[in-house]
């Protein structure tokens, strides 16, 4: 170490100019980057491009398909024309993927959809974040009676299924709201499924940042920082917690990937997203009636669900080992 | 039980009759009678309670006292409780019972809020260089943290300045250019980490520093080095020191005196020169045999059979006859209590080496 050379980056830089190295996260963010920005610009895709309002239904409407007038509602191909099927994908800008059993256009309600399911499941997944870093750190740092009553709790919330619980959980708050003194949330609100979808996720998120507090509670930079008399917050908040960050931003897109999974099989079940807003979940359900003869209208949004789990999870991937690369192979032998 | 209340100088007195070995250095040639020491352990213990019943001693009745200005080093194998003894001393770890006075007052119970302020006179260097330092903040903001944390010399938060100044100080202490405080633990050689966390320790102007094998995970150059410096700093400063090593060369070159320790307990104490060259117990005198001789064809000393046993099963009577060449039927049998060979030099052993 030489006297004139310039002070190093932060440890935090470092990270990220190595995950820009990594083309496979770049290309899964550019990815999460569009899909996002799509569902961001949806008010403008519906009013400039498709010219439909996808909240409203039109199964009496016609649209103009190279200049001809088609119903949206079409009969069926079967030899009699019995009954009617939503116009399938058109090729056009309006209808992109067809319209579904309501005559609304799939395409803008995905976009709609995806609004609803981003916002939740990222809002999910910081909310249990935030929730887990406060279990897990409170637990492995204390210890004792309040690890023991955190863990148990964990425990008890672990071996309830994920999706049983969470079910539970929607169909009585979804029923009737939520009243806690002055605090009301109406059935149809977004908080919902954003705080139940958190809480179900806490336990997994928490166990990994407990253990990772207490090997740090060991460490001997902490008994130094005791020993210099530094008190406790200090120590959780700087000791503690910087050396914890790196598992919280690993665990983030993991947890996006699990809360949108999620969101979208309560949305499904119709007891998260509430008509008439859309999420992935929602527009599938819609199309579940259309598999055999729309199938787009079910495929289209599942295909959105599988594009962004797979490249968040390539995400996390790409950040633990960008993070790891300070942890392990810098590390001095 | 009794055991002297004051110093009792030139008269031999026995300062423990428990069974246990324990060691009073108020008697030490080197303090004067009137002296206070700056730290006194009077009877400590750590039992560990392990699974199935078991109790592992690591420190089992340990009276010490260390006066200011002297440089006491603990010497001893791994596991004989050097560590241990080294961190209940700063109350990092609680003792099981015994009492530790320091400037005169019993901190035995005190809690964290309580020693707070008592943290700025006693510090510690641990081992580890890169353990102790937190690899997520920079230097200078690790040298900072006590300084935010504890009032300045007027009571007052310490400004901003105050706390810049004080750093290029420590820096200046420890050789290491200012460009250091911008940087990480893992950008430093061993050596210059150790002299971060020697920095650190002296943040606060501590009276009291016990150094926890400081240098044994160094190079044998850097470990001379590092030697050097924590002499300078306390002729510099008037620090000081327990000096934790198992290295008898480095307690030669710093140590006032010396305490040896084995499974627990003192075995011998006193003035560096009367312990590492008239060494009065067989395991001092095996330690410093086992000390390589840089002449050629310097005898080799018989090395000392075995292995330190476990403090889970120590031997019954002394807990060195396992290994001791003298060991007769008396020392399975008896645990011999630390007692004076001469003045300020005590040994815990029924048959003392005398020197002829």
């Amino acid at each position: 170490m030489t006297a004139e050379a310039p002070p190093p980056p932060g440890l935090w830089r470092q990270a990220m100019r190595s995950l820009a190295r990594n083309r496979t996260a770049m290309a899964a963010l550019a990815v999460l980057a569009v899909i996002t920005l799509g569902c961001a610009l949806a008010p403008l895709y519906a009013r400039d491009i498709a010219r439909t309002d996808p909240f409203t239904s039109n199964v009496a409407g016609s649209i103009m398909l190279d200049g001809q007038e088609t119903d949206i509602m079409q009969p069926n191909e079967n030899p009699l024309h019995l009954g009617l099927s939503p116009i399938g994908p058109t090729g056009h800008t309006t209808y992109l993927l067809g319209a579904d059993s309501q005559g609304r256009d799939v395409a803008a309600r995905i976009l709609y959809g995806g609004r609803n399911s981003l916002l939740i499941s990222s809002c999910a997944a910081v909310l249990c974040l935030f929730l887990a870093a406060a279990a897990g750190i409170a637990a492995g740092f204390f210890g004792g009676l309040v690890d023991t009553v955190l863990s148990r709790l964990m425990d008890i919330m672990w071996a309830v299924p994920v999706y049983l619980f969470a079910i539970s959980l929607s169909i009585v708050t979804v029923s009737q709201g939520l009243r806690l003194g002055p605090f009301v949330v109406e059935a149809d609100s977004l908080l919902i499924p954003i705080v139940i979808i958190a809480l179900v996720y806490v336990p997994y998120a928490a166990r990994p940042i407990r253990g990772r507090v207490l090997a740090l509670r060991q460490a001997e930079f902490v008994t130094a920082a005791r020993c210099l008399g530094v008190p406790r917050w200090r120590i959780v908040l700087f000791d503690i917690l910087p050396n914890v960050s790196t598992t919280l931003v690993v665990l983030g897109p993991l947890l996006m990937a699990l809360s949108l999974l999620a969101e979208s099989a309560l949305s499904f079940l119709s007891i998260g997203v509430q008509a008439p807003a859309a999420s992935w979940g929602t527009i599938i359900q819609d199309g579940e009636g259309l598999i055999y003869t729309r199938p787009m209208v079910a495929i289209a949004p599942g295909l959105a669900i599988v594009l962004v789990v797979l490249a968040l999870n390539i995400l996390g991937d790409g950040l633990r080992d960008a993070l790891d690369v300070r942890d392990t192979a810098r590390r001095p032998s | 039980m009794t055991r002297p209340s004051a110093p009792v100088p030139k008269t031999a007195t026995e300062p423990q009759s428990s069974a246990s070995a324990s060691a009073s250095a108020s008697a030490s040639a080197s303090a004067s009678a009137s002296a206070t020491p700056l730290l006194e352990v009077r009877d400590i213990r750590k039992t560990y309670h392990l699974p199935r019943g078991q109790t592992l001693k690591a420190v089992d009745g340990v009276s010490l006292s260390v006066m200011p200005g002297e440089v006491l080093g603990l010497v001893g194998e791994s596991g004989s409780g050097k560590s241990t003894l080294g961190r209940c001393l700063l109350r990092l770890t609680d003792v099981s019972s015994g009492q530790i006075v320091f400037e005169g007052q019993d901190i035995t119970h005190l809690g964290e809020r309580a020693m707070r302020p008592l943290r700025q006179r006693m510090q510690m260097v641990f081992q580890d260089s890169y353990a102790s330092l937190n690899p997520r903040r920079r230097i200078g903001d690790l040298l900072a943290e006590p300084l935010r944390v504890h009032p300045g010399p007027d009571g007052r938060k310490r400004s901003h300045a105050a706390i810049t100044a004080r750093l290029h100080e420590l820096m200046e202490l420890v050789s290491l250019p200012l460009s250091a405080l911008e940087r990480y633990a893992h950008e430093f050689s061993g050596g210059q980490r150790q002299r971060i966390n020697i920095a650190r320790a002296l943040a606060l102007s501590p009276r009291l520093i016990v150094a926890d094998e400081p240098v044994s995970a160094l190079d044998v150059s850097v470990q001379a080095q590092i030697v050097n410096l924590f002499t300078d700093l306390q002729t510099r400063l008037g620090l000081t020191y327990v000096f934790v090593a198992h290295d008898l060369a480095v307690v030669r070159q710093i140590s006032t005196r010396v305490a040896v320790m084995y499974l627990g307990v003192v075995v011998e104490l006193g003035e560096t020169d009367a312990v590492l060259h008239h060494p009065a117990h067989p395991y001092t005198a095996a330690l410093t045999a086992a000390v390589p001789r840089p002449e050629v064809g310097a005898p080799r000393a018989a090395p000392l059979g075995g292995d330190i046993p476990s403090p889970i099963a120590r031997p019954a009577g002394c807990r060195f006859h396992t290994r001791c060449p003298a060991a007769q039927e008396r020392c399975k049998v008896e645990d011999p209590a630390l007692r004076p060979v001469s003045q300020g030099h005590f040994v815990a052993c029924h048959f003392p080496l005398t020197d002829d």
